[in-house]
Formats: C-alpha cells, structure tokens, sequence
C-alpha cells in the first residue's frame, strides 16, 4: 500500500480538501489510498508536496508488506 | 482540452473532475469499444454479403432497409451499453458524494443523463418494434405508424423514470473522512 492515508490525516485533511489541492477527484485519492489505483508519477509528486514529505517516505513498500 | 473534458463529461456523465484516473478508464473502455464494434462490423457486414448473394432474398429494398436499421441498433448498443454502462460499473460514475450540495449536483447530471437517453431508447424501441413486426410493406409506412410511436414512447419514458429513481435512490452521503 502507501501512506497517503497517514500523511493526510497527519495535515487534517479531508480526502475532498486533499483532491482539490492537487487537482483531481476525491474518488481518484480514495483509489489510491486503497491501493486500487497507481497514480502517475506527476500525481505523486504533487501529493508529496503537498502533504510535506517525498516520494520515498510516501509510496515505500516494506518488504514485510509485500 | 476543456472542449474534450466537456464532451467527455457530458458522454459519460462525468460529474466533478475529469482527472487522470477517469481519462485512464475512458481511453481503457473506449478500445474496448471499437475492437469490439469492428469485430461486430466485420461479421454483420460479411452476414449481409452471404445473404445477399445467396438467393434467399427477393426484396432488395426491403433487405436494405432492415439491415441498415439492425446494424444502427447494433453499434447504439455496443456503445451505448459496453462504453456508458462499463464506466457507470467501474465507479467512476460515483454514486458516493461528501455532501447535499455534491449529491444536488450528480442528481442534476443523472436528470440531463435520462432526458438525453430518451431519444435514443425511443429510436431503439421504435426500431425493435418494427423490425420484429416486419411484413412486406413498406418499412417506414410500419415504422411511423402512431400507435407504434405511443407505444415506444410510452415505454421509453417509464424505462428511463425508473433508472432514473433507481439510480438516484442509490447515491448515498459519505462521511469525507480525515
């Protein structure tokens, strides 16, 4: 999965808040906090600044996960 | 690219952002369509050579007319049904809002989505009707006959309220979670 979900919490945001941000609709931020829906990279990027950390830290998959 | 969002939104009754999800889904669907509606053309075409070639029919110009009208019933199917209901099926036609506001707005889309489809399903179950009740008349003489119209019509507005409560009573206010 990824921690979009924990970061977003994090900033107190609502999934619509976050969906406005970053340009995109709140139902796209549901898929990918489920794991159901592997954005683009310049979707990443965007929900990294927007949430205040990096790729890495934001989409790292452990391996215990897998 | 806002035309394109425009006519997009107003084909799949997108309501909200047509982000890079929703344009995945459509391009994913829409080849889905044509390999499928080519598919549905080579073979239908091929049908009506054989048929035409074969000696079984006398009346060409009734020939003609019939599968000119079942070739347009086919391709306002697979459209219509493949691409529309496929979307609707893969959520991305969302039946969740955040709030009344959202859910006034996707019941709005919903009423533009059935007053569109009237016209359609009229033409459709006007067409059916005929060609299921095909002599050798003429075919347009049969067609725009005004029971056969009332008929259609009738049905194809009693279908299209009940989607459209049916649809409506499913949206459901979704607690925006943080």
């Amino acid at each position: 999965m990824n921690r979009v979900r924990e970061y977003r919490r994090a900033k107190k945001l609502s999934q619509m808040a976050l969906a406005e941000e970053i340009g995109v609709a709140r139902q796209t931020i549901n898929l990918i906090e489920n794991g159901k829906y592997n954005p683009s990279l310049d979707l990443c990027l965007k929900l990294a600044w927007v949430l205040d950390t990096d790729l890495n830290t934001l989409f790292w998959r452990d391996e215990d996960e897998e | 690219m806002k035309n394109n969002n425009t006519i997009l939104k107003w084909f799949f009754s997108i309501q909200g952002t047509v982000d890079e999800y929703v344009e995945k889904e459509i391009g994913r669907i829409s080849t889905k369509t044509v390999l499928i509606l080519f598919i549905f053309e080579l073979f239908y075409i091929g049908l009506t050579y054989f048929f035409a070639g074969s000696g079984l029919v006398s009346d060409f110009q009734s020939y003609f007319y019939l599968t000119l009208f079942i070739q347009f019933i086919g391709i306002v199917l697979i459209i219509l049904g493949f691409s529309m209901l496929s979307f609707n099926r893969k959520n991305s036609i969302s039946s969740e809002v955040a709030n009344q506001k959202e859910k006034d707005k996707v019941v709005s889309l919903l009423k533009k989505k059935y007053v569109r489809l009237v016209p359609i399903l009229f033409l459709l179950v006007l067409s059916i009707n005929t060609i299921l009740n095909f002599s050798s008349n003429n075919l347009f003489k049969e067609m725009f006959a005004i029971q056969r119209i009332c008929g259609a019509l009738i049905l194809a507005i009693f279908f299209s309220l009940i989607m459209y409560f049916f649809e409506k009573g499913k949206i459901t206010i979704t607690k925006d979670e943080i």
